[in-house]
């Protein structure tokens, strides 16, 4: 190499560490060029989708659900929205610049300036980059006057929420249902699709059971954003569809008479028309009121509702299992017919009671119906007539009927999905349930509608229905039509037969007579149900709640509550063309005929007499650590 | 009639690589800087691309003036403005301002000057000076010459520590490194060395030494951590890792051909931290993709590569070590930008030469290679027979900047051939067809004659 060595720059080996020099820079572009390699060739995808997943945002636009109206189209659930005030910290400046903010929002909106500047130097260390909720429950007019001074509110924004607000919160809190937060199984499970944290579905009610209808459909939003969130450009949008209106079956002034007359009493109505199973009126009480669960119920307020020892929160129309007691004669009467077990004429002797081996089944009437043919025990509702049925039937052929033409033991599929199927005893049950032999005196209580035998109110009306009609069991329901949101009819809902007696239609008026008798004829059980004008048919039914040696030694009106009879009192009217089915159960409050006939009675006045109607429903008034107004004893 | 001529030999011995590559970097900087400030909302009356294109314009204007004035003229006041630039170090100690917790800035007419800046080459210059000197290349490093330049480095060392920016401190250390490495070291210099390190290294990670430091406020927690980061930037991914996650992605998120000019969105929605200054090659990377980044790697090679050609075959002492402390100062610069945006080192305040948007450090940047290029183009003043071999020696020490009454009328009937090996026996003549020697057909060798 000409340059070594010679030249007096060069000292020993000096001119050799260029060499060193060379490789030492070749290496270090090496090192560079392989990780650029690494970085934009080798992971260059990985990477792409890491920036673009960092600069553009997908969010999803609320829809809004879909409105609940009764039958003559009065809205029972609307939407409306509630505003929030939002304040991001470090946006909002120096201290000094938020205490000045503070007093003129508090001026503005009638808050406290004070307390807003400590709950903003609350969020200010935590959270000082996010939007923190400052104010809730803002009016629009307060939004109004916040937007008219935004040039001196920085760092504030304005969140709208969606709330779902029941015009009245009293008004069949439990056919409405209210909504929650959807939680960890109903966010695996298929039945909601498409709906994530934090999202608000029906929890109870129509509210839950239409859900897929009243849902709606989330719109999406996808764009770009800056490294702060600020948007920046919208890339695609799908707008939401808002959810399908609910047009339901019942009647506010029925449902509102209904509630009215349970009153503070524990119970249950079904109003329900028999020529195609709509449901009118569904009261249980005692209820609780909707208005809690708005924008979220408070944790005591849930807390005391669940352990009312009353359980307001329960459906006892659909969800609450009683002995049917004597209503379930009408059963019994029409299932026996049309087996050919008894005719109309059969006669049986009354003595006041039934031996059967060597125990005593007792009429209610001790000193004995004499001869009692059909018309007779319905309308004097003799227990023995109905024993010596149920002895010729037998459990099973009695179950058989009970399943098939009256919806006993199933759920049919009314529109809520607390709806209980109650229970009708087989030899078959028996054996599952107590791996004992099914005995032919367990027979005797079920054909008077006690012993195993569960019926909720929903089916006591059922099978009073399929009376009323003629002998056809169809699906009680409770949405009569789903719109869309502009009106227009998506579905409406038939009336759906299940099925059909086989009875001789004249043994079917015999039955009818009967229950007509019960109403209107001297000697019936339940004339107190007696509505001025026109003719009924009901049937009364007390139903025991312990065996009788349990409250032997009390005194006649001295029995504890809980010992007390089931009242109940099923009734159709007009008797010759029904056209409505009421049926009333009171828990624990004695006889039927004399308790709940009365208020049936006045159900029935009510839909017939247009002009009656009650605004005395009791103002709700919350009682956080008290169980709900109910008192209990009577 | 007055006229301005040069030597011609000035010219021939220009380094056009280096000239080239660097003015292709300061454009490659500028396009990356007018996109990145594109939306940007401007500051003051002239936005950011303006001013580094005033201050390009200055660069280029003040390194053509240095190429007139012979690079040894650095060398006598090379101790003086040591002395300033240690003065200005001070200085930043009292009256400096501070931003982001440090303290390294001085003000100067309404703008903000870095005398660390200033001071990397002026140490450079001072201590290539030092070693030019006989007694350096007669007995190489021993452990009494070594103390002079160790010093004038430790100095500002220490006070640009203080400031705190130990980024900037370590590129010092870094800068003067391969000067001292191209000395002989003496035996007894490198058992020292040795020992002194490997108790040193001891010290710090044995016997706590580095708590010790930290007490007495010499290192700073954040500059600890900031390596502990480093390792592992996925821990931390809203703090300091987030940086380098961020930058990865942007280079990462480039690919081969990049997302075009303007269309990076880690820069454009600021995602990126600081696109235009520290991790400008980030941002650049992101939009023209590998094929840019190489463009620019490809650039920075072709410059140091003729930066350590012009130092090679630099036959002054003081000139080759000038050459090779300014190329060091770049080299560093460059490499640990690099490395740090590509994650691979910590995230220290180190610009980008050329590329990164700041006034100071485009203006010492383009005259270091203008200085660079000045010591090759005077190389022909250094020859072994220099009135046979140059008949223009006897003008050493002058100006070669002349002004001429007339021309003189040169009339040959036939030029002389430069590469007579009889006329010019051992000048290499700067190559006419640069591109020749890349691609492998080079000059004839001329071999030296014999001594």
């Amino acid at each position: 190499m000409p340059w070594k060595s010679e030249t007096p720059a060069d000292n020993a080996g000096e001119s050799g560490r260029f060499f060193w020099i060379h490789w030492a820079l070749i290496l270090a572009f090496g090192l560079i060029v392989s990780r650029l390699w690494v970085l934009q060739i080798a992971m260059g995808e990985e990477y792409r989708e890491k920036s673009d997943t960092n600069h553009t945002r997908f969010t999803q636009i609320p829809t809004t659900r879909g409105l609940i109206m009764d039958r003559d189209g009065r809205v029972l659930v609307e939407n409306s929205v509630s505003f929030e005030l939002l304040l991001t910290p470090k946006e909002a400046g120096e201290d000094f610049e938020v205490k000045a903010l503070s007093a003129e929002v508090g001026r503005v909106t009638g808050r406290d300036p004070q307390e807003l500047y400590q709950k903003f130097k609350g969020f200010q260390n935590a959270r000082a980059f996010e939007p923190n909720v400052w104010i809730t429950g803002l009016s629009r007019a307060d939004i109004a006057l916040l937007e008219t001074r935004r040039y001196q509110t920085r760092g504030l924004s304005v969140r709208v929420n969606g709330m779902r607000r029941p015009v009245n919160g009293n008004f069949a809190p439990h056919v409405i249902g209210y909504l929650g937060e959807i939680n960890q199984a109903q966010l695996q499970s298929e039945k909601y699709p498409g709906l994530s944290q934090g999202d608000l579905i029906g929890q109870s009610g129509v509210e839950q059971s239409m859900e897929p209808y009243l849902q709606g459909q989330k719109g999406q939003r996808l764009m770009t954003v800056d490294s702060r969130g600020r948007l920046l450009e919208e890339l695609e949008s799908k707008y939401p569809d808002p959810g399908l209106s609910l047009h339901l079956t019942i009647d506010s002034r029925m449902q509102r008479v209904s509630q009215a007359l349970l009153g503070e009493r524990a119970g249950a109505i079904v109003v329900m028309d028999p020529r195609n199973f709509e449901i009118l009126a569904l009261a249980s009480s005692p209820y609780f009121n909707l208005d809690d669960f708005m924008g979220g119920i408070s944790t005591e307020r849930w807390k005391s509702l669940v352990d009312d020892p009353n359980h307001p929160m329960e459906n006892r129309a659909v969800s609450g299992q009683y002995p049917p007691g004597s209503t379930f004669k009408i059963v019994m009467s029409i299932s026996a017919l049309s087996e050919g077990v008894i005719t109309p004429d059969t006669v049986f002797h009354c003595a006041g009671a039934l031996r059967l081996g060597n125990h005593l089944f007792g009429c209610w009437n001790k000193r004995g119906h004499g001869s009692v043919n059909l018309h007779r025990s319905l309308k004097e509702s003799c227990d023995v007539y109905y024993y010596e049925v149920g002895r010729r039937l037998g459990v099973d052929r009695l179950a058989k009927k009970a399943r098939a033409f009256f919806g006993l033991g199933r759920a049919l599929g009314v529109d809520l999905t607390t709806e209980q199927p109650g229970l009708v005893p087989d030899q078959d049950w028996k054996t599952r349930r107590f791996k004992a032999p099914w005995n032919a005196g367990e027979t005797l209580p079920v054909s008077i509608g006690q012993g195993y035998l569960l019926a909720t109110p929903l089916q006591v009306a059922q099978y009073t229905a399929v009376a009323a009609n003629g002998g056809t069991l169809m699906r009680p329901h409770l949405v009569r039509e789903i719109t869309d949101f502009e009106g227009q009819l998506i579905r409406r809902v038939e009336p759906e037969i299940i099925s059909q007696v086989d009875i001789n239609p004249d043994f079917m008026r015999k039955v009818r007579g009967g229950l007509e008798a019960v109403a209107m004829e001297p000697g019936g059980t339940g004339r107190r149900a007696q509505v001025p004008g026109i003719r009924i048919a009901g049937k009364t039914g007390t139903a025991q709640v312990v065996s009788l040696k349990r409250y032997q030694g009390y005194a006649r009106g001295g029995r504890p509550y809980k010992y007390q009879d089931h009242a109940w009192y099923t009734s159709y009217a007009p008797a010759d063309d029904p056209e409505v089915v009421v049926t009333v159960l009171l828990e624990h409050s004695g006889g039927g005929g004399a308790v709940a006939g009365p208020v049936a009675g006045k159900v029935l006045a009510a839909y017939f007499d247009q002009s009656i109607d009650t605004t005395l429903m009791p103002p709700y008034q919350a009682q956080p650590d008290k169980p709900s107004g109910w008192k209990g004893e009577l | 009639m007055k006229k301005i001529t040069l030597d011609r030999r000035l010219l021939e011995n220009f380094s056009w690589p280096l000239v080239l590559s660097m003015l292709g970097l300061i454009v490659c900087g500028l396009v990356n800087l007018y996109s990145v400030t594109l939306n940007a909302p401007s500051t003051g009356s002239v936005s950011e691309f303006g001013k580094q294109a005033i201050f390009c314009g200055a660069g280029l204007a003040l390194a053509f003036l240095a190429m007139f004035f012979d690079y040894r003229l650095l060398r006598k006041p090379a101790p003086l403005l040591y002395g300033f630039g240690i003065a200005l170090l001070v200085l930043v100690e009292f009256m400096g301002i501070t931003a982001g917790g440090a303290t390294r800035w001085l003000p100067l007419f309404g703008v903000r000057f870095q005398p660390s800046e200033f001071v990397k080459p002026v140490l450079a210059i001072l201590v290539a000076s030092f070693f030019a000197r006989d007694d350096y290349q007669k007995k190489g490093l021993t452990l009494t010459t070594i103390i002079a330049p160790t010093l004038v480095t430790l100095l500002p060392f220490a006070l640009i520590l203080r400031e705190p920016d130990l980024g900037t401190a370590g590129l010092l250390c870094l800068t003067v490194l391969p000067m001292f490495l191209f000395l002989r070291f003496s035996r007894a210099l490198l058992i020292t060395i040795v020992s002194v390190t490997a108790g040193a290294l001891i010290w710090v990670f044995l016997l706590g030494g580095l708590d010790f430091l930290q007490k007495k406020g010499i290192i700073h927690g954040y500059q600890i951590d900031r390596i502990l980061t480093h390792q592992k930037p996925e821990e931390d991914s809203n703090g300091k890792g987030w940086q380098i996650l961020q930058s990865k992605s942007a280079i990462g998120s480039g690919q081969v051909l990049g997302r075009g000019f303007h269309d990076g969105t880690q820069q454009k929605y600021g995602f990126l931290p600081a696109p235009k200054t520290d991790f400008a090659f980030a941002a650049l990377a992101e939009e023209w993709g590998f094929v840019g980044a190489l463009v620019v790697l490809s650039l920075f090679y072709i410059l140091l590569r003729s930066a350590i050609g012009v130092a090679r075959r630099s036959k002054d002492r003081f000139g080759r070590y000038l050459a090779l402390g300014l190329t060091s100062l770049i080299f560093w610069q460059m490499l640990i930008n690099v490395l740090m945006v590509t994650g691979l080192f910590p995230v220290v305040g180190i610009p980008l030469p050329f590329v990164s948007y700041g006034g100071t450090s485009l203006l010492v940047t383009t005259l270091a290679v203008a200085t660079i290029n000045n010591v090759g183009m005077r190389r022909y003043l250094f020859q072994e027979r220099p009135l046979l071999e140059n008949s223009q020696a006897w003008r050493e020490g002058q100006p070669t900047l002349r002004v001429q009454e007339k021309a003189p009328l040169v009339r040959r009937l036939k030029p002389p051939n430069p590469q007579e090996p009889d006329v010019f026996p051992d000048y290499r003549l700067p190559h006419t067809k640069p591109w020749l020697k890349f691609m492998g057909r080079g000059k004839p060798e001329i071999s030296p004659p014999e001594p």
